[in-house]
């Protein structure tokens, strides 16, 4: 078992668009910190032109805690295109790097070939773990060079509550109460709800591949998929209960639109996880190979 | 004779055997579209003053097109919500365009070429091929969403009913006067579909299909939150067209600008095909 996951994890390591695709997503992480970082040094030129006191302390309030890390990083960007392309995109990218590895797997024959050796049980789940970790990692790492690299140029100033408006972290945003106490914390989980979110969907891919028969449609249809449903479950419930429902929007560390609910997310997350897993634990484990 | 056997060809493979997609395409517009009648009856107990007249298939149509408002994520106060059903309606139609011409290149095509010695009928059929399948898919879901509403009782009409813009939250101080018609606004979804389709064609040339689909996909999600020009699908909103408001982005120029975009992909698209390796395609 051991054996077959660090095997997989070579192979994942070696997979030429698992590389592609971290590499992109760390450059797209790494110019949209230049951004704000470049607009901060500007904001800090200017500061130091303004006559300060015998401390060194500003002597006009300028509201210096609405310029702050947990309001620059991706995450927590409040405006800008990078964090709406970067989220809305996430169940596509997810998808790229190791998920249709299976689906060439399965239709070379070259799946058979360790089925022989190790068995299907061991085989797809850690296939699985495998995919799972490829979401996660190909997330989470662009993600922490991101707040890394914005955490070195801009201060991370505390957040005040009656400036939520720049931070657009409210009383009902999921964990909302922890970002105006801890706000590291809070930003924590949210890097790891991410990944975790990232690894859970990149698995729906793996599940399509033992249904679908083309490489574009099991990476594609999930993600156009959950656009739909995101649209639709918005839709049923609107005039009922004034929630944000859908995934992505969901697991930004800003509120966007309707107050948020965790359980809605876990909900979310448990559903996903368990039919992918049984899909590919029940199903992989009875087609025949042949 | 030879350009229209491989029209032929790419028709009756491409559109009548896909005929599955567009039956598709058209279900789920249907449905997309028939949650515009939950809102309907909720709007009939709270807002009845909205229903004074019956709904049209404009009304239906325009929950798809209707995208989100300029300047939406600069406004203070208010946070960016993305328009989920026309991002599914655009990634939607762009995947229904996507598989087609290199698989078809990687297996028979490659046969044909040779054959037919000229990549230029091939890569011309193709063209044509994204614009027929383009047309017909959107039509497929125009189809579905006018069904839709004609089951529910909406006037076959495309004039869109004034309470639309505030439920669409796309009202302002400068609407353009009543009746508003979308035809123009549908003729310049489609022109930029098609254009949005040979750049994709010809960006798979380039790059792996799923790359092309992920930067089309990209620009035109990128152009919900900029407002700015360069990015055409700020010509697919109805939320930002000059239909609806004063100032506001002219289908017309929609529709000039991707005939700009699509004779650009083609040529491009010409030009890396007349040395493209088809003994790799697909890797």
């Amino acid at each position: 078992m051991c054996g077959l996951l660090r095997y997989e994890f070579c192979r994942l390591l070696r997979e030429r668009s698992f590389r592609f695709m971290f590499g992109i997503l760390l450059a797209f992480c790494v110019i949209s910190a230049l951004l704000p970082i470049v607009q901060y040094e500007r904001m800090a030129a200017v500061w130091r032109e303004l006559p300060h006191d015998a401390d060194g302390n500003l002597l006009n309030n300028l509201s210096l805690t609405t310029y702050s890390l947990y309001n620059s990083w991706l995450g927590g960007l409040p405006t800008g295109v990078a964090p709406v392309i970067f989220y809305n995109l996430l169940p596509l990218v997810v998808a790229i790097p190791y998920a249709s590895s299976a689906f060439e797997d399965l239709h070379s024959g070259y799946a058979n070939v360790l089925i022989a050796q190790c068995g299907r049980r061991k085989y797809y789940l850690c296939r699985y773990v495998a995919v799972f970790v490829s979401g996660a990692v190909v997330i989470l790492v662009p993600l922490l060079v991101n707040y890394a690299l914005v955490a070195c140029f801009i201060p991370a100033r505390m957040p005040d509550s009656t400036e939520n408006l720049y931070f657009q972290v409210y009383y009902d945003t999921l964990w909302g109460t922890l970002f105006y106490l801890k706000p590291w914390l809070y930003d924590i989980l949210y890097l790891l709800l991410n990944a975790l979110f990232a690894g859970v969907w990149a698995t729906v891919p793996l599940a399509c591949s033992l249904f679908l028969d083309s490489k574009l449609a099991i990476t594609i249809v999930p993600f156009v998929g959950l656009t739909y449903l995101s649209y639709a479950a918005k839709q049923a419930l609107v005039y009922r209960v004034w929630l944000t429902v859908a995934p992505v929007e969901l697991i930004r560390p800003i509120s966007v639109g309707d107050a948020e609910n965790g359980w809605v997310l876990l909900a979310e997350l448990v559903f996903t996880f368990a039919v992918t897993f049984s899909v590919v634990m029940v199903k992989g484990c009875r087609d025949d190979v042949l | 004779m030879m350009f229209y056997k491989f029209l032929r060809f790419d028709f009756k493979n491409g559109i009548l055997h896909q005929w599955k997609t567009f039956a598709c395409t058209g279900v789920l517009f249907f449905l997309g579209a028939a949650l515009h009648c939950l809102t309907l009856r909720v709007l009939s107990i709270t807002r009845p003053e909205y229903l004074q007249t019956p709904p049209t298939v404009g009304d239906y149509m325009i929950t798809v097109f209707a995208g989100v408002r300029a300047h939406a994520a600069q406004e203070m106060g208010s946070s960016f919500e993305m328009p989920f059903l026309w991002l599914f309606y655009l990634c939607w139609i762009l995947f229904t365009v996507l598989r087609y011409p290199l698989e078809e290149l990687a297996g028979v095509g490659k046969h044909l070429l040779v054959l037919s010695r000229s990549r230029t009928h091939w890569w011309c059929s193709k063209c044509i091929w994204v614009c027929a399948s383009t047309t017909f898919t959107f039509a497929a879901a125009l189809l579905g969403m006018a069904l839709c509403g004609v089951c529910f009782g909406a006037r076959p009409s495309l004039q869109v009913s004034g309470y639309i813009p505030t439920l669409l939250n796309f009202t302002s101080e400068h609407m353009a006067p009543e009746p508003w018609d979308i035809s123009l606004l549908l003729l310049a979804n489609l022109a930029l579909l098609i254009a949005a389709g040979l750049v994709q064609l010809t960006l798979s040339l380039y790059i792996k299909q799923l790359y092309s689909y992920l930067f089309v996909v990209g620009y035109l999600l990128a152009g919900t939150y900029l407002p700015n020009k360069p990015l055409l699908s700020s010509y697919m909103m109805g939320a930002r067209s000059s239909i609806f408001l004063q100032p506001g982005n002219d289908p017309l120029v929609g529709i000039a600008a991707a005939l700009w975009l699509g004779c650009i992909s083609v040529a491009i698209g010409w030009y890396r095909f007349s040395y493209y390796d088809i003994l790799d395609v697909l890797n």
